[in-house]
């Protein structure tokens, strides 16, 4: 107000001019917020390259290379290169910012974070402070304009969502009635699932039978068994849950002879939680976008993976076609705006329909995938294989 | 509630709780020679953990490495990072143990990766009994017969034979203990080899239960087991084995009985029943003499 009515001292006006002179400096010298000007198109990424996200970050710049390979091999990007360049986190939430902050002052145009919005949210701001738009595959939401901000989005689907397409899958396709919900509180991500399928389910016509909750690192559910095993026999028992922990569920459910279906979380793909210890596993289901194991009804998917296990063996974990996914829907964007900049960027984004491997589409409000058609995978006598399809006939309230 | 449920939370209980007693055990003979607080044996857990995820062949002899492998983890840490500390304050200590237990949690991590590990058991871990109409898992029965086990084997320990002797002297009173004629050196050896061996089945029975380890396996069940010792009396082999069924009851019983919408809270009321049970009586339900002597 008192700059508005002239009255700006001289001391606070040096300080403005610094201020601007500052932040032009800062802008001349960050390639995030500028156009296509240097001679190549820099891809940052701030993941675990060493500590326990090493697993699924590596699994994250395996698909994030191929896709820049095949950029490359179509003559990149506004004419130049594309490079991709990584900064390590530590896999510490506290070091993501650090790492945010390397990449930019290294050139990045873009950044894509770990798989998660706490382990990822660090260099996700820095982006977003930075005009450059932040890709994950979080399973949150938050990961966009309701938390990080505007230039923030995930190529992962949403939890609720997906608690819809159990609900839709298990009541429409099975004709299960009754369910029993174990709810893993250690995360958002177990309770956004279980509350999509509750709300689904119900509105389906379906009933929930009994609904209980326990910890990751509990040492054990025998309780929560007990208390199942007592309960109206359900059809189905859903998992809102994911390895290490959710897979120890799994264990002990079995163990307690209880041999009902179990849907699990998008977490429990891949053999490496039961090829050892529940040899035979069968009854088992969790949704995902893409089948990795060859059988995916997309030809496009099917040869993805095949490039990925010829280079790469076979994924631990699928994260690698979500920063596929991600690099393509980036450089499509970028494509389209004729630069860099985040904000351009993000306003192509913002109009995705439909596009590249997964499908993606986003509005300016919606920046996490809420209605793509998503694989039913099922586990039968040990060996994981493509289901059914399932897409939502709408877009499910997200919470 | 019926019959069947009612004895299935009590097998639950007595499952847990042995968990929680075996490692409590396992904390409280460091804790009565050496008043060592160590939080590195979430560690020790995970190394016998990863040693038996990393092993083929028959299970008895795997059941063999897993005590080798504890019993010289253990050995190692007192070897390597407590003895040349002897004689540092015991704060001093309790930051070596955390040390001890990042450094050899990392060390997992670069040797193994931090992708879940799978652990292959014989089929009857994943294996349900029934006895007179009640069903459970017949490794709720083994944790409980392997915990009176190793309770009658340490009672027979420490009451029979000189090692023991040595080590409940040296819990008792350890200047005394070294002016009578013990070496230090020996009987904190001995106890901690003790706390491997004894930390050999809890793994047993904890991989049996997860069938998956992380390197950071044993933090959260070993943190139950200090609440275990701490509300059961520091460095009191009876009070550690009260406290680790009394965890272990507590757990259970919150989770039975708080309504669905309280059940995440569930340790919140059972660390509220611990902090109100210390602020009665804050030695634990055991005093010992350690203790007396600490405080």
């Amino acid at each position: 107000m008192t700059m508005g009515n002239g009255r700006v001292g001289g001391g606070v006006a040096w300080c403005a001019a610094i201020a601007a002179a500052v932040l032009l400096s800062g802008c001349g010298s960050s390639s995030g917020s500028s156009g296509a000007t240097s001679s190549k198109v820099v891809i940052g990424m701030a993941i675990g390259e060493t500590g326990p996200l090493v697993t699924y970050d590596t699994a994250a710049k395996d698909g994030a290379e191929l896709a820049v390979a095949d950029i490359n091999a179509h003559g990149g990007l506004l004419g130049h290169p594309v490079e991709l360049i990584t900064a390590d986190t530590h896999s510490e939430i506290n070091q993501g910012s650090q790492a945010g902050l390397a990449l930019k002052s290294k050139g990045a145009n873009v950044i894509l974070t770990s798989p998660d919005y706490n382990y990822g949210g660090g260099a996700a701001r820095v982006a977003e402070q930075s005009n450059m738009v932040v890709f994950s595959a979080a399973g949150s939401s938050k990961f966009g304009p309701s938390g990080i901000g505007p230039l923030a989005y995930t190529t992962n689907y949403s939890v609720t969502s997906e608690g819809y397409v159990d609900a839709e899958w298990a009541y429409t396709t099975q004709h299960f009635d009754k369910a029993y919900v174990l709810e893993d509180t250690t995360t958002d991500a177990g309770l956004q699932q279980c509350d999509g399928f509750r709300s689904h389910f119900k509105e389906l016509g379906g009933t929930i039978v009994g609904s209980d909750t326990f910890k990751n690192s509990d040492a054990s559910i025998a309780t929560q068994l007990t208390k199942l095993k007592a309960a109206d026999k359900p059809d189905v028992i859903l998992l809102c849950s994911y390895p290490p922990g959710g897979a120890t569920a799994v264990q002990q459910l079995r163990a307690a002879g209880i041999d009902q279906p179990i849907i699990g979380e998008m977490a429990f793909d891949g053999t490496y939680w039961f090829k050892k210890t529940m040899r035979n596993l069968s009854n088992f289901y969790y949704v995902t976008p893409t089948s990795t194991y060859g059988d995916d009804p997309d030809p496009a998917v099917n040869a993805f993976w095949k490039s990925y296990k010829a280079k790469y063996g076979t994924p631990a974990v699928s994260f690698g076609v979500n920063y596929y996914a991600a690099v393509e829907a980036i450089a499509e964007a970028i494509k389209k705006a004729g630069t860099v900049s985040g904000s351009a960027v993000a306003k192509e984004l913002d109009q995705a329909t439909g596009s590249g491997l997964l499908n993606i589409s986003y509005t300016p409000t919606t920046h996490i995938l809420v209605n793509i058609p998503m694989r039913m995978m099922q586990v039968q006598n040990g060996k994981p294989s493509y289901l059914a399809t399932v897409k939502l006939a709408s877009v499910p309230p997200q919470s | 509630m019926t019959w069947q449920e009612s004895m299935g939370y009590v097998m639950d209980a007595l499952s847990l709780g042995s968990l929680y007693a075996l490692f409590a055990l396992s904390i409280s003979v460091v804790f009565g020679v050496m008043r060592l607080v160590n939080f590195a044996q979430g560690a020790l857990v995970a190394a016998g953990a990863y040693a038996l995820a990393a092993t083929r062949g028959p299970f008895a002899l795997r059941i063999v490495v897993v005590l080798v492998v504890c019993v010289i983890a253990a050995l190692l840490m007192e070897r390597v990072a407590f003895r040349p500390l002897r004689d540092a304050d015991p704060d001093t200590l309790l930051v070596a143990s955390f040390s001890v237990s990042v450094l050899l949690e990392n060390g997992i991590l670069l040797i193994f990766g931090s992708a879940p590990k799978g652990v292959e058991l014989p089929h009857y871990f994943v294996q349900q009994v029934s006895l007179g109409g009640l069903s459970f898992p017949l490794l709720d029965a083994i944790a409980i017969g392997l915990t009176i086990v190793m309770l009658l084997l340490l009672v027979f320990f420490l009451t029979r034979t000189d090692m023991g002797l040595s080590i409940r002297a040296a819990a008792g009173d350890f200047t005394m203990a070294r002016l009578m004629g013990v070496r230090a050196d020996y009987v904190v050896s001995i106890a901690f080899g003790l706390s491997g061996l004894l930390a050999a089945p809890a793994v047993l029975i904890f991989m049996g239960t997860t069938g998956l380890t992380v390197p950071n396996v044993g933090d959260i069940p070993v943190l139950a087991a200090f609440a275990a010792v701490t509300i059961g009396g520091l460095g009191s082999l009876t009070g550690s084995l009260i406290g680790g069924y009394l965890f272990g009851i507590l757990t259970v019983a919150f989770q039975a009985l708080l309504p669905s919408g309280l059940g995440s809270y569930r340790d919140v009321f059972v660390f509220a029943i611990v902090l109100a049970l210390l602020a009665v009586r804050p030695q634990g339900i055991v005093q010992t003499e350690a203790l007396r002597t600490r405080v």
